[in-house]
Order: structure tokens, then sequence, then C-alpha cells
């Protein structure tokens, strides 16, 4: 096939025409000679027309001399001519032209600007920065030096540890590694209360006092606070000083005693209805279907009420993979019965007593002994109940730190007396 | 003649079928292959002796083949093998001992 068709097409042949008696003669020693025709016609009696490589076109003189005949050329063909055609178009030549210039030139500009590799930083925001810099979608490949380009992405994205800037054809593409940044310590320390109380004594390590000895505070209020200093003076710093980004952060330190009320509260009705079991049992055996009880057995009719106690028992029961969701269960009843049971003064009193006490304890921090305990008792004679109520005070550390973002007012002129306040009691 | 060739061609077909090699090798006999009335592809020619575009002789080792019919084109020739396109009407054989011409001069001066 190469043979035949494409090879004298891509080097060029020419058809020719034979003139002449003796034209089989001449087909067959130019076959013998090696001489390929093909395409022979008998276009009339006189000539037939034949298609031989150029190449060949020398040879073929001999052998047409020898038989006695005439050729003559009658056009030339195969991509050779064509070329030489097309190459004689002007236009076809300047629009090819065109093209290729353009190509060259616009394959010069950055068309597409592509971030890869950013998780957490939006995308946009590594653009902005290319933007910035004055890259974008146009500009030339040779304005964009990818190294600067790196500098300046790293500069102004914290968040990144290593950029790489790539020119791909018409694609710059921005990669990026983000790095995991420890939580920034901007952060300030203020001294709230934990709890209510009356602020008792303050020992102030470090920070501004807002709360005084004496003074009733909430919970959540704060007591002492921290506070930053633009002017870093070196040096000048104290214990426990964090410099950061071209201030100083003193964190509030301190001790805060204050005093902490604790309350238990109970109230005993005089006259009151309770259940008590009366200690009749009875059981029975109750089904469970999907989830839903559907009793069987029933409770016995002289219970005056009744607890009742369900307990499965058995397995489900299966049948090959279904599993039919009816399960057994044994009930257990309980007979109560409602009982008034009236109380004396004395015996309510003591009751509510021993209960708000309990309630006390639950509430208490436990270890150390009140500073004063107080109990009061209180009869309310229209709902006929009496309620004892404990309080206890206690001295305790109440403040807490809480960590703050710095605001413009944490800042202050470096404190009057020094960072060491001294305790103020 | 043609009763010696014939017993030529039995001893030889025996001796091809013997070897299981192909008869035409043997005997050095042309072979056709036919496509439709459209192409004939024609191997182990010996040249041409008349052409026209309505009648083509082809010179064989035994004699010559006479394809006729209308259009008839030369696609391609080479020492061995040639592809003859157009309507073809028919094909004759021809045994050099026939009633027909001999090959022309031109088939020897093909066969240096």
């Amino acid at each position: 096939m190469l043979r035949d068709g494409l090879w004298p097409y891509l080097s060029g042949y020419a058809i020719i025409k034979i003139k002449g008696r003796a034209q089989e003669k001449c087909i067959n020693l130019a076959c013998a000679r090696g001489i390929r025709l093909w395409d022979i016609r008998k276009v009339s009696d006189r000539f037939l027309i034949a298609k031989v490589e150029l190449r060949n076109l020398g040879a073929l003189g001999p052998i047409l001399q020898r038989v006695g005949c005439k050729a003559e050329v009658e056009m030339k063909a195969g991509l050779p001519f064509i070329i030489g055609q097309v190459l004689g178009r002007k236009g076809f030549i300047a629009g090819a032209l065109i093209f290729a210039v353009a190509l060259y030139v616009l394959s010069s500009f950055i068309w597409f600007v592509e971030v890869k590799g950013a998780r957490e930083i939006p995308d946009q925001r590594i653009l902005a920065v290319v933007a910035g810099t004055g890259i974008r979608p146009g500009v030339p490949k040779s304005a964009v030096d990818p190294r600067r380009l790196e500098q300046a992405i790293l500069a102004e994205v914290r968040e990144v540890s290593w950029v790489g800037v790539t020119i791909n054809g018409t694609k710059l593409t921005v990669e990026v590694a983000e790095k995991r940044l420890a939580p920034r310590d901007d952060l300030i320390t203020h001294i709230v209360a934990a709890k209510d109380a009356l602020v008792e004594e303050m020992i102030l390590l470090a920070g501004v006092p807002v709360a005084k000895a004496g003074m009733t505070v909430r919970r959540g209020d704060v007591l002492v606070r921290g506070y930053a200093v633009r002017d870093a003076r070196d040096g000048g710093a104290v214990r426990g000083d964090r410099h950061t980004d071209g201030f100083r952060v003193v964190d509030a330190r301190g001790i805060i005693r204050g005093r902490v009320w604790y309350e238990g509260l109970a109230t005993v009705a005089l006259r009151e209805e309770i259940l008590t079991r009366t200690g009749r049992k009875a059981s029975g055996l109750g089904l469970r279907f999907a989830g839903h009880h559907i009793l069987v057995g029933h409770p016995p009719a002289d219970f005056a009420g009744y607890e009742e106690q369900r307990e499965r028992f058995g397995f489900p029961l299966k049948i090959g993979n279904l599993r039919i969701p009816v399960e057994a269960e044994r009930i257990l009843w309980t007979e109560v019965r409602r009982v008034t049971k009236i109380r004396t003064r004395d015996e309510a009193e003591a009751r509510a007593l021993a209960m708000a006490r309990a309630e006390l304890g639950l509430r208490l921090p436990g270890g150390e002994n009140p500073l004063v305990q107080r109990e009061f008792i209180t009869e309310n004679k229209e709902r006929g109940t009496v309620t004892a109520r404990v309080i206890a005070e206690f001295i305790e550390d109440i403040g807490t730190p809480r960590k703050a973002a710095i605001t413009e007012s944490d800042f202050i002129a470096e404190p009057e007396n020094g960072e060491n306040g001294k305790g103020e009691s | 003649m043609v009763l010696a060739s014939r017993r030529r061609f039995n001893a030889g077909r025996d001796l091809a079928r013997a070897l299981d090699i192909p008869v035409d090798v043997v005997l050095d006999l042309p072979r056709l292959v036919l496509l439709g009335n459209l192409q004939v592809l024609i191997e182990n020619h010996r040249g041409i002796i008349e052409y026209t575009g309505e009648r083509i002789r082809v010179s064989l080792p035994s004699g010559e083949l006479r394809v006729e019919g209308s259009g008839l084109v030369l696609r391609r020739i080479s020492l061995d093998e040639m592809l003859i396109e157009g309507e073809i009407g028919s094909i004759a054989f021809q045994t050099a001992g026939g009633h027909t011409t001999p090959p022309s001069s031109g088939r020897e001066e093909a066969q240096p």
C-alpha cells in the first residue's frame, strides 16, 4: 500500500502520454527494467496514459527510443507539486504566517492562574496576592519572576510554609503547602470571679485591680485585669511577661479570697400523703410485641394500687433470618397504699433541717470547715409547711483566670506603682 | 501436444499433492484472482501482448490469457503480477499450441 499509493504521492509523480505503435512492448520493457508504471489507461487507439514516479522519468527515455515510442509529460502531481502550488498562493502563506505568529505571541502571555494545594486558605486569598503583584491573565510571561512571586506570597500569607511558582505554557501554577499554625498567643489573662462572693482579701501579683476588699462581686465579674504596654522596653520585663508583635502583655496573676455563701433549703409539710408498700406482691406473664407491652396477666383486683416491674426472659423467636418480634416478659406487681402522714411541728422541723443540711452538703466544696453556719426555720401556717434554711460561709479563692483577646482597652500606660501591685486587704 | 501437457500436468499435480505444496508453483501456472467482474489479479505472467481499453492479452508461461471487457485499465504492473480493473466481460485461455498467434516478440525482450 505504501509503495503503491502513498510513496509516489509523497515523492511526486508524472502523468505521461505514450504515443507510438509498440506501446505494449514499452510497458513490458519498463516493467523488466524496474520502472514502475501504474494506472495505465488506453485513452484512444493512438496513445495511452500512465503514471510514473518522477525519479524514473529519465530512465524511461532510452526505453521509448528503443521501441520507437514518443512520450510527453501531461502533468506532474503529488505532494511536492501541491506544496509548490500552495506556496504560490500569497494569501494562504500570509494566513499561515499570521497564525503561527499569533500562536507564538499569544503563548508568551499568562492566560491562567491556578492555585494548588491550598486546603484551609481560600484560593482567592492567594490569587489576590498574585494579582497584587501585578500578575493577572494577560501579562507577558517575561514580566513574571516566579522567585519574587514566591517571596511575595510567603510574606503575605502567613499560613503558607512553602510556595512553588511554575509556568507551564500559558498557565501559571502556584503550589502551596500550608503550615499548621500554633494558636496565636495574642490572648490576655484576666482574673474573674468564679462565684458570687464578698471580696475578703486580694494578693495581687500582676495586673490592674478592679475589685477591692469588701466589694460584693458576682460570678464572672473581672477582679484583676491583665494589661498590655505598647512601649516594650527590654529589661523592664517582669516575670511572666510576654512580648508579642511589638508590645508587652502582662497577664493578671494573684490570689483573691472571698466570702462565699452556700445555702441548703428544704420544706416539709405537716400533713403529707405518701405511698407505702404493703408488702403484698403478685406476678404474671406478659408479651412484648415490637416494643409494645401486651398484658396477658392482670394485677390482683384487690390491690389498692401497684407498682409494676417487668423483666424480659427467654430469647427472641427466630425462623431462619426472620426475627419474630415477640418476647415474653415476667411482670411483678407490688401493692402500694396511699397513707396520710401527720407530723408534729418538731418532727417536721427536724426533718426539714436534716434535708436542708443534706442539700447544703451536696453543694459544699468539702474539706474546709465553714467559717459560720447559720440555720433558720420558718413556718407557713397557711400551707401547713415548715421550711429550713441552712447557710454556710466559707473563705475561698474565688479568682479564676480567663483568657480573652487583646483589645484596645487593654493597653495602658505603665502602671503607676509598678507591675507588682501589692496585696490589698 | 495437448495430451503431453495434460500428462505433465497430472504428474505435477500428483507430485504437488504428495509433497503438499501448491500446484501453481510446481507447474509454473498463472494464478488468477477475480473480484467479481471488476478486477482481476494475474500472478506469474510474462508480459503484455496487446493492450486496448476493450481487450488485454497477457502472455503466460504456456500460452496466453485474453481478458475482454470495457474500460480496462492496467492499475499496476510488475514483473510477476498485474492488476486489471474495469468491466470484465470474459476471460479466455489459449495454450501455446492452440490456434491463436504466438506471443509477440515484446515478450522475449521483457525477459532478459
